[in-house]
């Protein structure tokens, strides 16, 4: 007889969800802000420990100006995302001095010499656009050949990161 | 003498692919309906690998009587009616693998559905982008190119879980490891058991070699290599990927064949997300039509 092959796990599907090419920001201390499946895209967490301000954005690709589309969605880039959840965060009230800045994703494929880079591709830019704004990175979880679904707990700004078949962790 | 079930048992342990348990009822509700458009059906039936399995496998059996085989979804529809279509809602079954985590690939509920939808809008939009594939044939090929993974994720969890201990290292690609542990990969699963359905040899063919199109000799290459780059891109882009779905190398040469490039392709990208988005929720729930 085949071994079962159902898990006895509950997915998680409860908190404020962010889609991909999307960004959500909450005050509420109680609020965890959840993004599913990263794969090459960065999801980036800013969060204010002193007031529970936390926000979370899932981008696809690092570049808006190689994309020429009528109506380019801020949270689609890096370029234009990331300044985007900056912004927001601070309106929401966070102080730019305490937040903490983690990224997460960018998995690449094998062998992918000229195709199929956009992990790397988003991780370098990333590293770049985050010193040119002044974000403290205290977490770079990204690269490898794994599918990240991350977690942003609003009260202690710890994120949890799920992967398949693999026992989950905090960062 | 491996101690896994074999090629042999596999298929014979797989006689449907089950559907996604919240879209066969819709598709049965609509059949019941005083009226529905063949455009209606289609767009139920598109949304999941087991229905259109079975469309196809009813549209293309030999008690039809029909030379022609039917490649996608619209062309069985308009062959078997309407009619046809409500016997076969009514006997298929919802399968529960779409409820439950599942072992071997590490996939959340529906995880695989929602990854060869992701596939299939990727291979449809790379299609109409250079031209060189027939966007609805790969649509269907790319709906259904990972059909032997349900059958192995059923038949073979212990052997899979072998398979995860050795990728990376030893074996750089999954498939390699499954060849090692089991002798046979997911692909010769799908190859052989569309195959035994009756399928169209375009479709059993991406099933049998999407991961090698430079392979391919013959008018099937473009199609091959155009769901090639969609299964990179749906996995660039993490819709449904399990443990697995990194592990598989690029064919440069196949692409390159085929006048691809990684700017082309990063610019079919918004495009496939707002599909995508028009067919899941954030949450990853595929969207029926209400």
């Amino acid at each position: 007889m085949p071994e079962p092959i159902f898990q006895n796990l509950i997915p998680q599907r409860q908190g404020l969800v962010v889609g991909v090419a999307d960004m959500q920001v909450s005050a509420d201390p109680e609020e965890v802000l959840v993004t599913y499946a990263l794969g090459s895209c960065l999801g980036i967490t800013l969060h204010d420990p002193e007031r529970c301000i936390g926000g979370l954005l899932h981008i696809m690709l690092p570049d808006s100006s190689l994309h020429s589309r009528t109506t380019v969605r801020p949270a689609m880039f890096l370029d234009t995302g990331l300044p985007l959840l900056l912004e927001t965060v601070l309106d929401a009230g966070a102080n730019r001095r305490s937040l903490r800045c983690k990224v997460f994703g960018g998995a690449q494929l094998l062998s992918a010499d000229s195709f199929f880079r956009i992990g790397a591709q988003n991780v370098d830019a990333c590293y770049t656009l985050s010193a040119e704004l002044g974000l403290r990175v205290q977490v770079w979880e990204v690269s490898g050949s794994v599918n990240r679904t991350i977690r942003l707990f609003n009260r202690t700004g710890e994120v949890l990161v799920r992967v398949p078949a693999r026992p989950e962790f905090t960062r | 003498m491996s101690r896994h079930a074999s090629l042999d048992a596999v298929l014979e342990l797989t006689d449907s692919i089950p559907c996604a348990p919240h879209i066969l009822p819709k598709l049965q509700q609509s059949m019941d309906g005083s009226y529905v458009t063949t455009q209606d059906l289609q767009a139920i039936i598109e949304l999941d690998p087991g229905l259109a399995i079975s469309v196809l496998r009813m549209a293309n059996s030999v008690h039809l009587g029909k030379t022609q085989k039917c490649e996608t979804i619209a062309n069985a529809i308009l062959r078997l009616g309407t009619s046809a279509l409500s016997r076969l809602s009514a006997i298929s079954q919802a399968g529960n693998w779409l409820n439950q985590p599942i072992k071997g690939y590490g996939w959340d509920p529906g995880d695989l559905c929602r990854h060869s939808l992701c596939v299939a809008v990727s291979a449809e939009i790379l299609s109409e982008f250079n031209s060189e594939a027939e966007s609805g044939v790969a649509y269907t090929a790319g709906l259904i190119h990972d059909v032997g993974k349900i059958a192995m994720a059923y038949a073979n969890s212990e052997g899979l879980a072998e398979v995860m201990n050795l990728v990376p290292s030893p074996y750089p690609s999954w498939e390699s490891a499954e060849k090692a542990v089991l002798g046979y990969c997911a692909a010769d699963v799908s190859e052989r058991l569309l195959q035994r359905w009756g399928l169209p040899g375009a479709l059993v063919e991406v099933a049998a070699s999407y991961l090698h199109p430079s392979r391919i000799v013959g008018k099937n290459r473009a199609l091959v290599t155009t769901v090639h780059a969609a299964k990179s891109l749906a996995t660039e882009l993490g819709y449904g990927v399990g443990v697995d779905g990194f592990y598989f190398e690029v064919d440069e040469a196949a692409l390159k064949s085929l006048n691809f490039t990684e700017e082309k392709m990063q610019a079919c990208v918004p495009a496939i997300v707002e599909r995508m988005e028009d067919l899941v929720t954030p949450e990853g729930v595929i969207k029926v039509l209400s």
